[in-house]
């Protein structure tokens, strides 16, 4: 069985780079409200709602980039974490990688559920920002726990 | 489903390394097999066999209750 898309091994270890430090700037961004002045800079957008002003659509903008650089590197590292060949890929890690994405989605499902019943006002959006990466993050999550367990029961 | 993959292993004095790279899978996965945590697939058992120069039924062996439904 073969799985199309495959990042060499060495990207696995920069995905780590990336993720970590992108997960704790997010983190730190969301709560503080911390921009880099130097990233406002001038952005083609598709559509832009504005609060109490106009929708545009296919238009420049200015928006501080800060965020969006850090999603960038955070989704890389999701990327190259979980879709990096392992040394040896062969059956049981496929099979591992899908009891990964099955564990993913089935959390992601009960994350949402958990979030549309007990979040409310902008809570419930800063919920969904990190509900949108649920499912890749619990994958490398559940991905890496499989076969750090499966290493260390093998020795 | 039971397995004999130690016993042939011994019999052919091959190390799990050895094993998984015959059969061009990883150590791990050898031990998962060995331990019944993982059941292999066709290719893989059929490779199993070719490699101890058995058939696959001599390696592998069901169990009365891989007959019944499970869970």
């Amino acid at each position: 069985m073969k799985i199309l898309l495959f990042f060499p091994p060495w990207t696995r270890k920069l995905g780590w780079y990336l993720l970590v430090p992108s997960f704790m700037a997010g983190l730190y961004c969301i709560f503080t409200d911390f921009e880099l002045e130097f990233l406002k800079l001038p952005m083609f957008a598709i559509y832009q709602d504005q609060f109490m002003g106009h929708t545009s659509y296919l238009s420049l903008i200015e928006d501080n980039l800060t965020m969006e650089l850090i999603g960038v590197c955070y989704v890389f590292g999701l990327l190259f974490t979980g879709f990096s060949k392992l040394k040896i890929e062969d059956e049981f890690t496929i099979q591992m990688r899908y009891n990964a994405l099955m564990w993913s989605t089935l959390m992601s499902c009960f994350l949402l559920l958990f979030t549309l019943l007990f979040f409310y006002g902008t809570g419930f959006f800063i919920c969904m920002i990190f509900n949108m990466f649920s499912i890749p993050t619990i994958y490398v999550l559940r991905f890496s726990y499989l076969i750090h367990r499966s290493n260390s029961s093998a020795e | 489903m039971k397995n004999q993959l130690k016993v042939f292993r011994a019999i052919k004095n091959m190390t799990q390394d050895e094993l998984a790279k015959a059969a061009s899978v990883s150590r791990q996965t050898i031990y998962a097999i060995e331990s019944s945590k993982y059941v292999p697939s066709t290719i893989l058992a059929l490779k199993l066999a070719a490699i101890f120069e058995t058939t696959v039924e001599n390696v592998f062996i069901l169990e009365p209750s891989d007959f019944s439904a499970k869970d």
